[in-house]
């Protein structure tokens, strides 16, 4: 009896490893995919998911991740990248060269970013309502840009801005730059957070900053580091995905936010910080991935979209309160 | 049999998770109006076993019976234990700062008639004025919280599960944080409900309080019920023994350390309160700090103890003072300078302050000095990290299966060692211990007190703050009292009785 339960509480804990509790979604919406329209399985439409999808919020949500595991949190991102880019749009169709364009991504991107980390850091404001504030800031400043019309790279640019277009949208395997990108810095901040201090001092502190800063961490000094790399994570994305569209909306980035969130979250990424890894994230940005792309091959309605990302949210938030449960005992 | 007010049958608790049987088969009573005392090591699933009595861990999370005046009992929540007749005063000081008094004893009961939806203050006053001078606590009803001492927010909190009529009261450790006065006060209102036919469980780490209060001690180990003894049977060593497994014969044992040069020198110390303005919680405090010296910091809650080695270890931005590590002036200006100045400290709240309780043990004794784990390509080197955890493992016999347990699941003691080695591997040259033995059984603070005249015998110098009189007089070998924020005294250990210790701080 007791043998038996013993068993079936290790099987409860292999499953709500957070690597496992993404990949059975995966394989169960991937199936779903497949029955309710074959077209999924074809390799266009996998390389389109990997391509636009993974390839734009993907790198946000690394970003993003870093932020939650130091213990923060960023609902601003996507909007920034709105504005960032319809900024870029905006230079470009004023015949400014390339450079100009992307030094003005580089630095909204990082204004942005270190707000926030002020706002949360000097002024201690909760990372929620920080974020939520700037967003509302770049939201605006995103419609402003071009009176809340879109804008094309197309026509009307220099040379070297339209080159810059043909190079990334070049497709080398058949998927985006960005897609080699995301997989490119998915190992390459896994290699950062296990094997450097650096990484070491992200968990730290959002497991229990007091604890950090008596251990000798400049908490307020790694926090920040984290907003920082969002930052530039941003203006990476922004700079891919102009490139990659040829354009802008000034609401392209806006639902980003959120689902980067969500990615994290059914990534095993505890909202509550201290506690995740990128491999997990992957799986969640691919689980995340794969009900957006089954959604548009199932020609759902666009508000309906929405309901899908706040239920995964909603999901992974219990999934996470239940696995500190099992892990840690009730008392954490 | 009936007049058992509460039987325990067979209580077992696991955790599955942890691998760990918390209780074995756990039986005890305790009669209409007595007071049973429940002592054990950290770890002997006292704990465990007020979380069940308290509905906490709800029935069918454990296994065997809980009797209630006779009738089996199965409590739901901690609430449905209350409105049974099973009062709890957790260990932790938990009230609603902002509330008066008069709210926080009535609070979910807040008028008489439960039909009632609204209630006047007027008249919940001069009830919780009825009820407070009824059981002789000196409580103003219309005070509020946030502006009373630790004690009375202690008494505060048995007058709240005293409201609710409880045939039998559980207070756990209740006089950890309370000053000679408080305790006194305190056990004057359990024996009065004792007179009055209430039974109360009494659990604690002090053999005095069980001495002086109890009519039956039953000691626990290991999850066990080790032997329950009647007042008449009542023996010191016995006990001891009982609790530890093994006879202590020293609890503080001899050390043979030479005494060596002046290693820290701190002149005009003064920290500025955070929270009042105008107004120093530390002013003025000047001493000095030996090479394998143990320095004791006497003197009450709110003395300025902590402050003065929280503002050395840099906690604080608004403080002055003059401080000199080997002749050398330094200036601290944050924790991080304080470490690379050869400092570290061992925080009295471990839970809070102490440990990182997502991770293991490895994470948290590394924390401190990540270089110490890098290669030569400066990235952290699991190897390394394995062996640095596995030495302070030994050195500090912390007790678990590996060094990837989780802090979380560890006892008491072991996370006390884990937050030791944690500050150890940082190499300093003065450590701060605030309350190293808070909340600790006998066996594990006796390994406590072996580690710091090892680390003594290494050349590392201590200060030391410790409720606990007995324990600075059998360990320091100099004393200062603080007495509001103030030195008020220097005492040597030749001079150093608790009479001289305590009536200094009252100086």
């Amino acid at each position: 009896m007791t043998e038996q339960k013993a068993r079936s509480d290790a099987l409860v804990k292999f499953f709500l490893t957070p690597e496992v509790t993404s990949i059975i979604p995966v394989v169960v919406v991937a199936v779903a995919a497949t029955v309710l329209n074959p077209i999924f399985l074809r390799s266009s439409n996998l390389l389109t998911l990997a391509s636009s999808l993974i390839a734009s919020w993907g790198l946000l949500a690394i970003g993003q991740s870093f932020i939650i595991i130091s213990g923060g949190l960023d609902i601003s991102i996507g909007t920034t990248l709105s504005f960032a880019g319809m900024l870029f749009c905006f230079l470009a169709r004023s015949y400014q060269p390339l450079f100009l364009c992307i030094l003005a991504v580089v630095a909204v991107c990082l204004t942005m970013s270190m707000l926030n980390a002020m706002l949360i850091l000097k002024f201690n404001v909760t990372p929620f309502v920080a974020t939520m504030s700037v967003s509302y800031v770049s939201k605006g400043l995103a419609n402003v840009v071009n009176y809340g019309a879109d804008m094309s790279l197309a026509y009307g640019v220099r040379d070297s801005v339209l080159r810059f277009c043909d190079v990334f949208s070049v497709k080398p395997l058949g998927v985006s730059i960005g897609a080699f990108t995301f997989i490119f810095l998915i190992l390459f901040s896994q290699f950062i957070l296990q094997k450097t201090a650096f990484g070491r001092k992200i968990y730290a502190v959002g497991d229990n900053p007091r604890v950090a800063r008596i251990a000798g961490i400049r908490v307020a000094r790694v926090r920040a580091a984290c907003f920082l790399i969002s930052g530039l994570l941003t203006a990476l994305t922004t700079i891919l995905w102009v490139g990659y569209y040829s354009g802008c909306t000034p609401t392209q980035g806006n639902p980003w936010s959120l689902i980067t969130i969500a990615a994290a979250s059914m990534g095993g990424i505890s909202l509550k910080g201290g506690t995740g890894s990128m491999f997990g994230l992957l799986c969640g940005v691919i689980l995340m991935a794969l009900v957006y792309n089954l959604i548009t091959l199932l020609n759902v309605d666009a508000n309906i979209q929405n309901i899908f990302i706040g239920v995964f949210l909603v999901l992974s938030l219990v999934l996470d309160t239940i696995r500190r449960e099992k892990t840690l005992g009730k008392n954490i | 049999m009936e007049d058992y007010v509460l039987e325990a049958k067979g209580i077992t608790k696991r955790f599955p998770l942890a691998g760990v049987i918390a209780l074995s088969n756990i039986s005890f009573h305790v009669k209409k109006g007595e007071i049973l005392g429940l002592i054990g090591e950290n770890g002997a699933g006292k704990s465990t076993l007020l979380k069940i009595l308290n509905g906490v861990y709800t029935y069918g999370n454990y296994e065997g019976e809980l009797f209630h005046e006779g009738r089996p009992v199965r409590f739901r929540s901690s609430h449905d234990a209350m409105k049974q007749g099973l009062g709890y005063v957790p260990q932790e000081i938990n009230v609603m700062e902002d509330l008066t008094v008069a709210e926080n004893v009535f609070v979910g009961h807040l008028n008489e008639d439960s039909r009632k939806k609204s209630f006047r203050m007027g008249e919940l006053n001069r009830r919780a004025q009825r009820f407070l001078s009824e059981h002789h606590f000196a409580l103003d009803p219309a005070q509020v919280v946030n502006t009373m001492s630790i004690g009375q927010k202690q008494l505060l909190m048995v007058a709240k599960a005293i409201s609710w009529n409880p045939s039998i009261l559980v207070l756990d450790e209740p006089t950890t944080a309370l000053s000679q006065a408080d305790v006194e006060n305190l056990f004057a209102i359990v024996r009065q409900l004792k007179s009055k036919g209430t039974s109360v469980i009494f659990v604690t780490h002090k053999l005095e309080e069980i001495f002086e209060l109890t009519d039956r001690v039953t000691i626990l180990r290991d999850g066990k019920v080790i032997n329950t003894y009647g007042r008449d049977q009542y023996d010191r060593d016995r006990i001891i023994c009982d609790m530890v497994g093994r006879e202590i014969t020293n609890l503080y044992p001899e050390r043979h350390v030479a005494i060596g040069e002046e290693i820290l020198k701190v002149e005009h110390l003064t920290v500025l309160d955070p929270r009042i303005q105008n107004r120093n919680i530390v002013e003025d405090v000047s001493f000095t700090l030996r090479r394998g010296e143990c320095l004791g910091f006497v003197g009450l809650v709110g003395a300025g103890r902590t402050e003065t080695i929280s503002a050395l270890f840099g906690c604080y931005r608004d403080y002055s003072a003059k401080v000199a590590i080997n002749g050398q002036p330094v200036e601290i200006r944050s924790e991080a300078d304080a470490i690379a100045h050869g400092i570290n400290i061992l925080t009295e709240d471990r839970k809070m302050n102490g440990l990182l309780l997502l991770n293991n043990i490895r994470f948290n004794v590394v924390m401190s000095n990540l270089k110490k784990i890098m290669n030569s390509n400066g990235l952290l080197s699991r190897t390394k990290e394995d062996e640095e955890s596995n030495k302070y493992m030994r050195k500090l016999h912390i007790k678990a299966p590996s060094n990837t347990m989780m802090v979380a699941n560890l006892s008491g003691g072991n996370q006390q060692k884990v937050v030791m080695a944690k500050a150890l591997h940082s190499d300093p040259r003065i450590l701060l211990l605030d309350e190293p033995t808070k909340g600790i059984d006998v066996g594990s603070k006796q390994e406590i007190y072996e580690i710091i005249n090892e680390l003594l015998g290494e050349g590392i110098s201590i200060i030391m703050i410790s409720s606990e009189l007995p324990e600075l007089i059998g360990m320091c070998d100099r004393f200062i009292v603080l007495s509001h924020g103030k030195l008020v005294a220097e005492i040597d250990k030749e001079e150093a009785t608790q009479e001289t210790l305590m009536s200094a701080c009252f100086m």
